[in-house]
Protein backbone atom coordinates (compact mmCIF):
# COMPACT_ATOMS: atom_id res chain seq x y z
CA UNK A 1 0.00 0.00 0.00
CA UNK A 2 2.84 2.38 0.82
CA UNK A 3 4.31 1.71 -2.63
CA UNK A 4 0.96 2.46 -4.27
CA UNK A 5 0.79 5.80 -2.44
CA UNK A 6 4.44 6.71 -2.92
CA UNK A 7 5.71 9.75 -4.81
CA UNK A 8 7.54 7.35 -7.10
CA UNK A 9 4.32 5.78 -8.38
CA UNK A 10 2.16 8.88 -8.08
CA UNK A 11 2.67 9.92 -11.77
CA UNK A 12 1.17 6.56 -12.75
CA UNK A 13 -1.37 5.74 -10.05
CA UNK A 14 -3.01 9.15 -9.69
CA UNK A 15 -3.81 9.72 -13.40
CA UNK A 16 -4.94 6.09 -13.65
CA UNK A 17 -7.27 6.48 -10.68
CA UNK A 18 -8.69 9.70 -12.12
CA UNK A 19 -9.15 8.06 -15.51
CA UNK A 20 -10.98 5.08 -14.01
CA UNK A 21 -13.21 7.37 -11.94
CA UNK A 22 -14.03 9.55 -14.95
CA UNK A 23 -14.81 6.38 -16.91
CA UNK A 24 -17.13 5.23 -14.13
CA UNK A 25 -18.89 8.60 -14.24
CA UNK A 26 -19.21 8.22 -17.99
CA UNK A 27 -20.63 4.73 -17.56
CA UNK A 28 -23.13 6.07 -15.03
CA UNK A 29 -24.21 8.76 -17.49
CA UNK A 30 -24.59 6.10 -20.20
CA UNK A 31 -26.73 3.88 -17.95
CA UNK A 32 -29.08 6.77 -17.29
CA UNK A 33 -29.23 8.15 -20.84
CA UNK A 34 -29.70 4.64 -22.22
CA UNK A 35 -32.62 4.07 -19.85
CA UNK A 36 -31.02 1.24 -17.88
CA UNK A 37 -31.37 2.94 -14.51
CA UNK A 38 -33.02 5.85 -12.80
CA UNK A 39 -36.21 7.63 -13.61
CA UNK A 40 -34.97 8.12 -17.18
CA UNK A 41 -35.47 4.41 -17.88
CA UNK A 42 -39.24 4.89 -17.76
CA UNK A 43 -39.08 7.56 -20.42
CA UNK A 44 -36.42 5.99 -22.63
CA UNK A 45 -37.73 2.43 -22.54
CA UNK A 46 -41.36 3.06 -21.82
CA UNK A 47 -42.92 -0.11 -23.29
CA UNK A 48 -40.29 -2.35 -21.71
CA UNK A 49 -41.31 -1.20 -18.24
CA UNK A 50 -45.08 -1.23 -18.77
CA UNK A 51 -46.80 -2.66 -15.70
CA UNK A 52 -43.61 -2.57 -13.63
CA UNK A 53 -43.69 -1.55 -9.99
CA UNK A 54 -42.01 1.80 -9.63
CA UNK A 55 -40.76 3.93 -6.75
CA UNK A 56 -40.10 7.61 -7.47
CA UNK A 57 -37.99 8.45 -4.46
CA UNK A 58 -37.89 12.03 -3.19
CA UNK A 59 -39.15 13.76 -6.29
CA UNK A 60 -40.37 17.34 -6.25
CA UNK A 61 -44.04 18.08 -6.87
CA UNK A 62 -44.46 20.30 -9.94
CA UNK A 63 -47.64 21.32 -11.73
CA UNK A 64 -50.97 20.05 -10.39
CA UNK A 65 -53.98 19.12 -12.52
CA UNK A 66 -57.37 17.54 -11.74
CA UNK A 67 -56.39 13.92 -11.63
CA UNK A 68 -52.71 14.03 -12.32
CA UNK A 69 -49.59 15.94 -11.43
CA UNK A 70 -46.02 16.33 -12.51
CA UNK A 71 -42.97 15.46 -10.48
CA UNK A 72 -39.42 16.52 -11.11
CA UNK A 73 -36.15 14.76 -10.49
CA UNK A 74 -33.13 16.70 -11.59
CA UNK A 75 -33.88 17.87 -15.11
CA UNK A 76 -36.55 15.22 -15.74
CA UNK A 77 -40.30 15.64 -15.40
CA UNK A 78 -42.73 12.72 -15.06
CA UNK A 79 -46.50 12.57 -14.95
CA UNK A 80 -48.18 10.79 -12.05
CA UNK A 81 -51.84 9.78 -12.13
CA UNK A 82 -53.51 10.16 -8.79
CA UNK A 83 -55.30 12.52 -6.39
CA UNK A 84 -53.72 15.92 -5.90
CA UNK A 85 -55.65 17.14 -2.86
CA UNK A 86 -52.82 16.95 -0.37
CA UNK A 87 -50.02 17.90 -2.72
CA UNK A 88 -48.15 21.19 -2.66
CA UNK A 89 -45.84 22.25 -5.50
CA UNK A 90 -42.21 22.36 -4.39
CA UNK A 91 -42.61 19.71 -1.69
CA UNK A 92 -40.71 16.43 -1.91
CA UNK A 93 -42.61 13.17 -2.00
CA UNK A 94 -42.01 9.49 -2.66
CA UNK A 95 -44.47 7.88 -5.05
CA UNK A 96 -45.02 4.11 -5.10
CA UNK A 97 -46.98 2.89 -8.09
CA UNK A 98 -46.96 1.24 -11.48
CA UNK A 99 -45.63 2.49 -14.80
CA UNK A 100 -48.27 2.78 -17.49
CA UNK A 101 -46.59 3.04 -20.87
CA UNK A 102 -49.92 3.69 -22.64
CA UNK A 103 -50.46 6.85 -20.64
CA UNK A 104 -46.76 7.62 -20.25
CA UNK A 105 -47.29 8.06 -16.54
CA UNK A 106 -46.92 6.44 -13.15
CA UNK A 107 -50.20 5.29 -11.64
CA UNK A 108 -49.74 6.14 -7.98
CA UNK A 109 -50.68 3.61 -5.33
CA UNK A 110 -49.03 5.32 -2.34
CA UNK A 111 -47.65 8.80 -1.82
CA UNK A 112 -45.40 9.59 1.11
CA UNK A 113 -44.54 13.19 1.81
CA UNK A 114 -41.00 13.70 3.02
CA UNK A 115 -41.85 15.98 5.93
CA UNK A 116 -38.33 16.04 7.25
CA UNK A 117 -36.68 17.11 3.98
CA UNK A 118 -36.53 20.86 4.60
CA UNK A 119 -34.97 20.25 8.02
CA UNK A 120 -32.61 17.69 6.47
CA UNK A 121 -31.45 20.24 3.92
CA UNK A 122 -30.80 22.79 6.68
CA UNK A 123 -28.84 20.15 8.57
CA UNK A 124 -26.88 19.54 5.38
CA UNK A 125 -25.92 23.21 5.19
CA UNK A 126 -25.02 23.18 8.89
CA UNK A 127 -22.93 20.06 8.31
CA UNK A 128 -21.06 21.71 5.46
CA UNK A 129 -20.35 24.78 7.59
CA UNK A 130 -19.17 22.64 10.51
CA UNK A 131 -16.94 20.60 8.23
CA UNK A 132 -15.28 23.79 7.01
CA UNK A 133 -14.78 24.96 10.59
CA UNK A 134 -13.52 21.65 11.97
CA UNK A 135 -11.17 20.54 9.20
CA UNK A 136 -8.33 22.91 10.28
CA UNK A 137 -8.37 21.21 13.70
CA UNK A 138 -6.89 18.07 12.17
CA UNK A 139 -5.23 19.22 8.98
CA UNK A 140 -2.86 21.98 7.94
CA UNK A 141 -1.62 22.98 4.54
CA UNK A 142 2.12 22.75 4.11
CA UNK A 143 4.40 23.61 1.19
CA UNK A 144 4.53 19.94 0.18
CA UNK A 145 0.89 19.04 0.71
CA UNK A 146 -1.72 18.67 3.42
CA UNK A 147 -0.46 17.37 6.75
CA UNK A 148 -2.13 15.85 9.75
CA UNK A 149 -1.69 17.88 12.90
CA UNK A 150 -0.10 16.31 15.97
CA UNK B 1 -29.77 9.09 3.26
CA UNK B 2 -29.14 10.35 6.74
CA UNK B 3 -28.46 14.04 7.41
CA UNK B 4 -24.92 15.33 7.31
CA UNK B 5 -24.73 16.30 10.99
CA UNK B 6 -25.59 12.75 12.08
CA UNK B 7 -23.02 11.37 9.65
CA UNK B 8 -20.37 13.64 11.18
CA UNK B 9 -21.30 12.54 14.70
CA UNK B 10 -20.57 8.91 13.81
CA UNK B 11 -16.92 9.98 13.66
CA UNK B 12 -16.87 12.85 16.14
CA UNK B 13 -18.57 11.13 19.08
CA UNK B 14 -16.24 8.10 19.15
CA UNK B 15 -13.45 10.58 18.47
CA UNK B 16 -14.24 12.50 21.64
CA UNK B 17 -14.02 9.28 23.65
CA UNK B 18 -11.00 7.69 22.00
CA UNK B 19 -9.07 10.73 20.72
CA UNK B 20 -6.35 10.44 18.10
CA UNK B 21 -5.32 11.81 14.74
CA UNK B 22 -7.63 9.36 12.94
CA UNK B 23 -10.67 11.52 13.78
CA UNK B 24 -9.97 14.08 11.05
CA UNK B 25 -9.66 11.62 8.15
CA UNK B 26 -12.62 9.55 9.34
CA UNK B 27 -14.69 12.74 9.73
CA UNK B 28 -13.86 13.73 6.16
CA UNK B 29 -14.76 10.22 5.04
CA UNK B 30 -18.19 10.47 6.66
CA UNK B 31 -19.06 13.61 4.68
CA UNK B 32 -17.29 12.71 1.42
CA UNK B 33 -20.07 10.62 -0.21
CA UNK B 34 -22.68 13.36 0.11
CA UNK B 35 -20.20 16.17 -0.52
CA UNK B 36 -19.10 14.58 -3.77
CA UNK B 37 -22.38 13.18 -5.05
CA UNK B 38 -25.24 15.30 -3.67
CA UNK B 39 -23.83 18.82 -3.48
CA UNK B 40 -22.90 19.19 -7.18
CA UNK B 41 -26.14 17.52 -8.30
CA UNK B 42 -28.28 19.71 -6.03
CA UNK B 43 -26.46 22.85 -7.10
CA UNK B 44 -26.96 22.05 -10.79
CA UNK B 45 -30.59 21.13 -10.15
CA UNK B 46 -31.21 24.50 -8.50
CA UNK B 47 -29.53 26.35 -11.36
CA UNK B 48 -31.67 24.42 -13.85
CA UNK B 49 -34.97 24.76 -11.99
CA UNK B 50 -34.49 28.51 -11.49
CA UNK B 51 -33.77 28.92 -15.19
CA UNK B 52 -30.29 30.31 -14.58
CA UNK B 53 -28.52 27.64 -16.62
CA UNK B 54 -29.76 24.99 -19.01
CA UNK B 55 -28.17 21.89 -17.49
CA UNK B 56 -27.84 18.90 -19.82
CA UNK B 57 -29.11 15.59 -18.44
CA UNK B 58 -25.63 14.08 -18.60
CA UNK B 59 -24.32 16.68 -16.15
CA UNK B 60 -26.95 15.60 -13.62
CA UNK B 61 -26.30 11.87 -13.90
CA UNK B 62 -22.52 11.79 -13.47
CA UNK B 63 -22.41 12.24 -9.69
CA UNK B 64 -24.33 9.15 -8.56
CA UNK B 65 -21.24 6.96 -8.87
CA UNK B 66 -19.57 8.99 -6.13
CA UNK B 67 -22.01 7.53 -3.61
CA UNK B 68 -21.26 3.86 -4.36
CA UNK B 69 -18.28 1.92 -2.92
CA UNK B 70 -16.34 1.58 -6.19
CA UNK B 71 -16.46 5.31 -6.87
CA UNK B 72 -15.71 6.17 -3.25
CA UNK B 73 -12.62 3.94 -3.10
CA UNK B 74 -11.21 5.77 -6.12
CA UNK B 75 -12.19 9.16 -4.72
CA UNK B 76 -10.50 8.35 -1.39
CA UNK B 77 -7.36 7.19 -3.20
CA UNK B 78 -7.25 10.38 -5.27
CA UNK B 79 -7.90 12.50 -2.16
CA UNK B 80 -5.08 10.77 -0.24
CA UNK B 81 -2.61 12.10 -2.79
CA UNK B 82 -3.32 15.64 -1.59
CA UNK B 83 -1.48 14.68 1.61
CA UNK B 84 2.24 14.38 2.20
CA UNK B 85 3.58 10.93 1.44
CA UNK B 86 4.13 9.82 5.04
CA UNK B 87 0.48 10.52 5.94
CA UNK B 88 -1.20 9.06 2.86
CA UNK B 89 -1.78 5.51 4.04
CA UNK B 90 -3.20 6.70 7.36
CA UNK B 91 -5.45 9.23 5.66
CA UNK B 92 -6.65 6.74 3.05
CA UNK B 93 -7.54 4.28 5.80
CA UNK B 94 -9.42 6.98 7.70
CA UNK B 95 -11.31 8.17 4.62
CA UNK B 96 -12.36 4.61 3.78
CA UNK B 97 -13.55 3.97 7.35
CA UNK B 98 -15.54 7.20 7.21
CA UNK B 99 -17.16 6.16 3.93
CA UNK B 100 -18.08 2.77 5.41
CA UNK B 101 -19.69 4.53 8.39
CA UNK B 102 -21.60 6.78 5.97
CA UNK B 103 -22.91 3.97 3.80
CA UNK B 104 -23.61 1.82 6.86
CA UNK B 105 -25.90 4.50 8.25
CA UNK B 106 -27.59 5.11 4.89
CA UNK B 107 -28.33 1.42 4.38
CA UNK B 108 -30.23 1.30 7.69
CA UNK B 109 -32.94 3.47 6.17
CA UNK B 110 -36.21 2.63 4.42
CA UNK B 111 -36.38 4.06 0.92
CA UNK B 112 -39.32 1.93 -0.20
CA UNK B 113 -37.05 -0.44 -2.05
CA UNK B 114 -34.89 2.26 -3.64
CA UNK B 115 -31.81 1.51 -1.58
CA UNK B 116 -28.16 1.78 -2.48
CA UNK B 117 -26.24 0.09 -5.30
CA UNK B 118 -23.45 -1.29 -3.16
CA UNK B 119 -22.03 -3.52 -5.89
CA UNK B 120 -22.14 -1.08 -8.81
CA UNK B 121 -20.97 -1.19 -11.56
CA UNK B 122 -20.89 -5.00 -11.33
CA UNK B 123 -24.53 -5.13 -10.24
CA UNK B 124 -27.24 -2.48 -10.13
CA UNK B 125 -29.17 -4.26 -7.37
CA UNK B 126 -30.29 -1.92 -4.62
CA UNK B 127 -29.82 -2.76 -0.95
CA UNK B 128 -31.40 -1.35 2.18
CA UNK B 129 -32.21 -2.72 5.63
CA UNK B 130 -35.24 -0.47 6.11
CA UNK B 131 -34.83 -0.32 9.90
CA UNK B 132 -35.42 3.42 10.20
CA UNK B 133 -37.31 6.00 8.15
CA UNK B 134 -35.42 8.06 5.59
CA UNK B 135 -35.87 11.19 7.70
CA UNK B 136 -35.51 9.49 11.09
CA UNK B 137 -32.09 10.97 11.83
CA UNK B 138 -33.42 14.52 11.52
CA UNK B 139 -35.09 14.19 14.93
CA UNK B 140 -31.98 13.16 16.76
CA UNK B 141 -29.35 15.13 14.79
CA UNK B 142 -29.24 18.22 16.97
CA UNK B 143 -29.39 16.38 20.33
CA UNK B 144 -26.65 14.08 19.05
CA UNK B 145 -24.60 17.09 17.98
CA UNK B 146 -25.07 18.63 21.41
CA UNK B 147 -23.92 15.44 23.15
CA UNK B 148 -20.95 15.29 20.80
CA UNK B 149 -20.06 18.93 21.54
CA UNK B 150 -20.25 18.28 25.30
CA UNK B 151 -18.09 15.17 24.91
CA UNK B 152 -15.47 17.19 23.05
CA UNK B 153 -15.66 19.91 25.67
CA UNK B 154 -14.89 17.35 28.37
CA UNK B 155 -12.09 15.86 26.30
CA UNK B 156 -10.43 19.21 25.59
CA UNK B 157 -10.69 20.18 29.26
CA UNK B 158 -9.16 16.88 30.31
CA UNK B 159 -6.32 17.24 27.81
CA UNK B 160 -5.59 20.78 28.96
CA UNK B 161 -5.41 19.68 32.62
CA UNK B 162 -3.24 16.71 31.70
CA UNK B 163 -0.78 18.88 29.81
CA UNK B 164 -0.74 21.45 32.66
CA UNK B 165 0.02 18.75 35.26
Amino acid sequence: MDALLSERLRPVVLPLAVAVLVSLCGYWIHLNLDGQMGVARLMKRSQEHHGEAVVLSLVTVGALFDDRYEVEEGTLTLTVLGPTDDLVPGREITVVGTWDAEQDAVVAREVHEAHGRPAKKRLGLLGLALTGLLVPAWFRLGPDGVRLRG
Amino acid sequence: MADLVTHMCTALLPGAILGGRWVGPVLLGTVLPDLASRVPGLALEQLHQRGIVEVPDAAMFAWGVLHVPSGLVLLCLISAYAFVEEHRRFVLGGLLVGCVLHLGLDVLQDHHGQGYMLLAPVSLERYELGWIGSEATVTWALPLAAITAVAWGIRLLWERRRSAA
